[in-house]
């Protein structure tokens, strides 16, 4: 099956600027020239398409793509071009947008190239910052100089090209503390250039070695939400503020993905392959080089360290709860991994945007949903999640309801009535209809098996001396049985141990009866399935007889409880000679 | 397979390693061979595994290494196999087709340099 994946291509990491806050910082020299910017690209396409893999967007960034030669950038572009028209079909068909080359870039420079980005209709992300009296403070050239009138020169340059063209700024402290500029400022690009405001975004920061801002509190983040909206609602940036300016906590980004290893990439153009901009040099999201690699190799490390990462920074219990962890998927895992964290350093923010936007309503799948994230990226809990009832739609009632109505199909169901000790491990048995989780145990012939009943189980019927324990031995082996011609699993032997028996012997935990069974398993020991586990289960003749009452008198309860109810553990025999 | 069992313990762990056969179409000998020395080295070693990844788990809960793998039935979400036994989670069907699933389409703006697309 086809896969699909978004491209990030850095043809050169050389850039004509230097901002204070730069994650690269020292990376965005390049001096060495050549011919390999379209070449990689070029590459790397047919290897993935080898392989079955199609990417549904190439994106070039940097460094800073506009400064390469004219050529190279034109061709580039040119190449992109047509593989969007090339592939055109087998990208609309799968559900992507078709999209035309696209930058992102500081607009320093970006007149050199105008007639290829006219040519192709490139669209255009650019980086400002706001207010833009901090743009001069931050976003400064190579040499420490000033950038901020050459780029809206530029940005009126691109008033004569219809193409795409917008730009985004990053929110830290300092801009907060000025944020009515930044408001005026806003209204001032919308008014007086050809930016279209209303698809701006903005992104909130994070804290980076060496960087001189301040990250907003997640109180702060929400402020500058909050404040925003007040002053674009019910104006022309209405859609904007609304909608895109903060889209970036929506499910249309990549931090929706339960794992972004599987579908975001970033090439450099030495084939060195990363998750993404912030992973960029980063070893723990380095997936591989696809001159060295295999597309399998990449693939295979790009999904395995973004699982391990989500895995290994645990789940924060608090989102199994919110109902929001569908859209949020608990945050980008970079910053996860920064922060040690493990949920997303935009929490607060996200849960208003998505309190404020109709769109996104709170999960009424959430049991489900949480479910299937865990399973996929925290296996160890999932058990823990496991959603309880699958019918909820059913006209019929689920077991559950049934038992809570009976008082005496609990015991027949309790989780602590019976205790299995084998050598030195404890089980709590369940039913075996109920339980999420099926264990399976090795039990050896030289192994001590003692069951525990709890007491006063025995004596819950009106003749206890008449009761007895009621053990169960069926092996892995099937057969087909009875009027049903059901295949079930081999009945092996029934015990049943009398009341005034069990009760005899000492026990060593005070609220159990305590009986060895290690012999009576022995004694069977030539009879087990060795390929498939074997089944041992316990009750008492009192509660299997009212099981059976209950099943003859209550049609759903027989529909739900078709199969052997009782606690139970499932084993393999290991015998001496199988070694 | 070259593993010659001698105690309890190895046929218990051999015979949890072929368990992992029924679940995954790709545990290759080399895995196989990893994951049989790995549960031996410590008794409080683990294995868990989705459907689409295998973990060795060491005692303090650190992932020390995942496989990709590949799943051989349906029947099943997850596994985990410890000291003499193995825990097997039934495959939950969802009630409903989840729209949310990694549907995204962008690369998110990133850092503290920006990259959103159009």
């Amino acid at each position: 099956m086809t896969k699909f994946i978004h491209l990030l291509y850095v043809p050169t990491m050389n850039c004509n600027m230097q901002c204070k806050y730069c994650y690269l910082k020292e990376n965005t020299t390049d001096l060495k020239q050549d011919d390999m910017y379209l070449k990689t690209l070029k590459y790397a396409v047919a290897k993935f398409k080898q392989a079955d893999i199609v990417p549904f967007n190439i994106s070039l960034h940097g460094g800073e793509v506009t400064t390469l030669s004219q050529k190279d950038f034109h061709d580039l572009i040119e190449y992109i071009y047509n593989y969007y028209q090339t592939n055109k079909d087998i990208i609309t068909q799968n559900g992507f947008k078709l999209g035309t080359p696209h930058i992102k870039t500081n607009l320093l420079n970006i007149q050199k190239h105008l007639d290829t980005i006219k040519k192709f209709n490139v669209s255009i992300s650019g980086s400002l910052d706001l207010p833009l009296s901090m743009h001069d403070k931050y976003r400064l050239t190579k040499g420490g100089g000033k950038t901020l009138k050459t780029i809206l020169d530029n940005i009126k340059l691109l008033e004569t090209i219809p193409n795409k063209k917008k730009v985004s700024a990053t929110i830290f402290q300092e801009h907060f503390q000025k944020i009515d500029e930044i408001i005026k400022d806003i209204k001032y690009l919308d008014q007086n250039t050809c930016l279209d405001m209303n698809d701006f975004n903005f992104m909130i920061g994070f804290k980076t070695k060496d960087s001189p801002l301040t990250p907003l509190t997640e109180k702060n983040q929400v402020k500058f939400y909050q404040k925003m909206r007040k002053a674009f609602l019910n104006t022309n940036l209405d859609y904007g503020v609304r909608y895109k300016w903060f889209a970036e906590f929506t499910p249309a980004y990549c931090t929706n993905c339960d794992n972004c290893g599987e579908k975001f990439f970033l090439l450099e153009r030495n084939g060195d392959i990363y998750s993404c901009v912030r992973g960029q040099k980063n070893k723990a999201f380095y997936y591989g080089n696809i001159y060295k690699d295999s597309v399998q190799t990449i693939m295979n490390n790009a999904k395995t360290k973004i699982y391990q990462i989500h895995n290994q920074l645990g789940f924060n219990r608090e989102c199994a709860s919110c109902q929001y962890l569908y859209l949020c998927k608990t945050g980008c895992p970079y910053v996860k991994k920064l922060y040690h964290q493990n949920k997303s350093y935009t929490c607060a923010l996200q849960k208003q945007i998505y309190k404020d936007n109709e769109e996104y309503p709170k999960d009424i799948n959430n049991d489900e949903d949480v479910y299937l994230y865990l399973n996929k990226n925290h296996p160890e809990l999932a058990p823990t999640y496991y959603p309880k009832n699958q019918s909820q739609n059913s006209d019929i009632p689920s077991l559950e309801t049934i038992i809570n109505q009976d008082k005496k199909l609990k015991d027949i169901y309790s989780s602590d009535i019976f205790l299995l000790q084998i050598d030195d491990k404890t089980y709590k048995l369940q039913s075996q209809i109920l339980k999420k989780q099926r264990d399976i145990v090795y039990i050896t012939d030289k192994s001590k098996i003692t069951l525990y009943i709890k007491k006063g189980v025995l004596e819950n019927t009106d003749y206890p001396v008449n009761n007895s324990l009621y053990i169960m031995l069926l092996s892995g082996q099937l057969v087909v049985y009875g009027d049903e011609q059901r295949p079930k699993q081999r009945h092996i032997m029934t015990h049943q141990i009398y009341k005034d028996i069990v009760t005899k012997h000492q026990s060593d935990k005070p609220n159990y009866y305590q009986i060895n069974i290690t012999n009576l398993l022995k004694m069977y020991q030539d009879d087990y399935s060795k390929d498939k586990p074997n089944n041992l289960f316990f009750t008492t003749n009192a509660l299997r007889d009212y099981h059976y009452l209950k099943q003859k008198n209550n049609a759903y309860y027989h529909i739900h409880a078709m199969n052997l109810p009782f606690q139970n553990i499932e084993f393999y025999y290991i015998k001496e000679d199988q070694s | 397979m070259k593993i010659i069992p001698k105690t309890y313990n190895e046929i218990i762990r051999l015979k949890q390693c072929y368990s992992l056969t029924d679940y995954f179409k790709d545990i290759t000998e080399e895995m196989f061979q990893e994951i049989y020395d790995f549960l031996g080295q410590n008794q409080g070693n683990s294995i868990i595994a989705t459907t689409e990844m295998l973990s060795l788990i060491d005692q303090s809960g650190n992932i020390v290494k995942t496989y990709p793998v590949t799943k051989a039935n349906d029947d099943f979400d997850s596994l985990q196999i410890t000291h003499n036994a193995i825990s097997i989670l039934p495959h939950y069907t969802s009630s409903y087709s989840n729209t949310y699933d990694g549907t995204s389409s962008n690369n998110n703006n990133n850092n503290n340099n920006n990259n959103n697309n159009s």
